[in-house]
């Protein structure tokens, strides 16, 4: 009864870890389309409104995908507080501490990342010219992250179960 | 020690002007930059009017009557081979902070070249002017920045006011001010729309409604529209509005008892003018001349002078130091309705 319980125990867990990396590999695309949306936004707020950055970013976190939104939110407080942050500054550190938490990758992040170093000291022109960019290398890391999808979404989604399965006929 | 004094020596604040830097100055400063002026005697920022960072040279304060530098320690020095220069990154990290990182949100401030910051402060911009079609479009490459720092001082219009007033009519005089750059003209403007729009008690004047024009953004200081200086509360300001239009929309949308303007002297002006005193509004407004017969000489201002439009002149000078009455003149007459100069104020703010 006991090695039933614990064989059935192994391959669930197994089977969930399967399930969380093929999950990854699905939300990836979709949350770097949900960026791409967002800082086509932000260009919107910049270009026609001139909005002011800390405002477009919160009103942009209150707008976006639940997961990405806390960058906006985070990067638009600190520039609130008004505590000698620059954009960059506050756009990094918000990237540093809400990325690891979605599906991106550190090569996402550093696109990204880039992309603040421009944020706020030029004319609107300028300003969209950079997002502009960083929306277009997104849409190659979007391509690459669905092949990626893809390719192994189905694979880690019947690999953990099989694993379980297999740990558990070579145990017993 | 004795570095300080060198300070010290000439400049003792009086009491009245003790207005504290204030955060909304230190907020746009950076980090390193705010700490010097932090660990300056309280004193000696209290007196500061002005803080300039020019890009690879000293970091530099103005007090009122000169200015100095001061070492990476803090500690003011004479001396510029010692002084504390200020970096690529000073003038980077302050435009961030000043401009809460959205230069492309200011793009009318960079063409007039300052930016009024919450609190009314101004801070001028120098660099690379971008000209398209023979206009200014934009500043680039800002490398000189200089923060002028506001000191709103109240009761400067106290000796005035009495001279302004048509006690049987009820009404403000139509009144031209007139002084040098740099003795405290739009001060004085500016307490006088704050107690003739609250109301003076010691004249008996309950408050008039009052419409200014402020085209330079610099007698309320406003910030998002919205005044930061206390100009009375029953001002209406159009920030930053050309003054003949400014005058007309405020006629028409505004019902004003009184329009104050601040330095008239262009064409269309004139007709703006006629327009304000035939409406049956008084007007008060100041220009650039140090004695009537300066005024005489220019064109557009002689033909508002011929006309009669104005019923006061009022002089300032410096002939007792800033921010003296030196005359006030009944236009209706051509009499002198002060005796002799009166200093407004011991010290002036700025």
């Amino acid at each position: 009864m006991i090695k039933i319980l614990a064989a059935f125990t192994v391959i669930v867990c197994s089977g969930a870890i399967g399930l969380i990396i093929a999950k990854q590999y699905s939300l990836r695309p979709i949350q770097l389309r949900n960026f791409q949306f967002s800082l086509q936004m932000l260009a919107t707020d910049i270009s026609y409104a001139a909005i002011p950055l800390p405002e477009a970013l919160l009103s942009l976190s209150k707008k976006t995908d639940k997961r990405i939104a806390d960058v906006f939110k985070l990067a638009g407080e600190m520039l609130n507080s008004r505590v000698g942050y620059t954009a960059d500054e506050a756009w990094e550190y918000a990237l540093s501490q809400i990325i690891p938490k979605t599906a991106l990758k550190s090569a996402d992040q550093e696109i990204l990342i880039n992309l603040g170093k421009s944020l706020g000291l030029s004319d609107r022109e300028d300003q969209i010219k950079h997002i502009q960019l960083a929306i277009t290398q997104l849409e190659q890391q979007i391509s690459i992250a669905q092949s990626e999808k893809d390719k192994n979404e189905k694979v880690w989604k019947y690999l953990g179960f099989c694993t379980g399965l297999m740990l558990v006929i070579f145990i017993i | 020690m004795s570095q300080i004094r060198i300070v010290h020596s000439d400049f003792i604040p009086e009491k009245d002007c003790q207005i504290p830097l204030s955060e909304e100055v230190l907020n746009i400063l950076p980090a390193n930059i705010r700490t010097l002026v932090e660990s300056l005697p309280q004193d000696v920022q209290l007196s500061i009017e002005e803080i300039r960072l020019r890009e690879g040279r000293p970091l530099m304060f103005c007090y009122d009557s000169g200015d100095f530098m001061v070492n990476s320690q803090g500690v003011p020095v004479k001396d510029s081979s010692t002084a504390y220069r200020v970096s690529s990154e000073d003038i980077r990290r302050m435009l961030h902070l000043l401009t809460k990182s959205s230069i492309y949100a200011l793009e009318e401030e960079l063409k007039n070249g300052f930016i009024t910051i919450s609190g009314g402060h101004r801070v001028g911009l120098t660099g690379r002017v971008v000209v398209e079609g023979g206009t200014v479009k934009t500043i680039r490459h800002i490398a000189g920045l200089n923060v002028r720092i506001l000191k709103d001082l109240h009761g400067v219009a106290d000796p005035i006011i009495p001279f302004l007033v048509d006690k049987k009519n009820k009404r403000i005089y139509d009144t031209l001010i007139i002084s040098p750059p740099q003795c405290g003209k739009t001060t004085l403007l500016r307490d006088l729309v704050r107690q003739l729009s609250n109301g003076v008690t010691s004249q008996k004047l309950s408050g008039y409604k009052i419409g200014l024009v402020d085209e330079r953004s610099e007698i309320a200081g406003c910030y998002e529209g919205v005044p930061q200086l206390d100009i009375g509360v029953r001002t209406d300001v159009l920030d930053a509005c050309p003054k003949a239009s400014g005058m007309m929309m405020l006629l028409r949308s505004m019902s004003p008892q009184v329009i104050v303007v601040d330095e008239i002297g262009r064409e269309e002006d004139v007709a703006a003018i006629g327009e304000v005193i035939n409406g049956g509004v008084s007007l008060i407004a100041t220009a650039h001349a140090s004695n009537f017969e300066d005024l005489q000489k220019r064109p557009s201002l002689k033909i508002l002078l011929d006309q009669n439009v104005f019923e006061r002149l009022i002089v300032l000078g410096r002939s007792l130091g800033v921010g003296t009455l030196e005359e006030v003149i009944d236009l209706t007459c051509g009499n002198s309705l002060l005796s002799h100069p009166v200093l407004l104020r011991k010290k002036w703010g700025g």
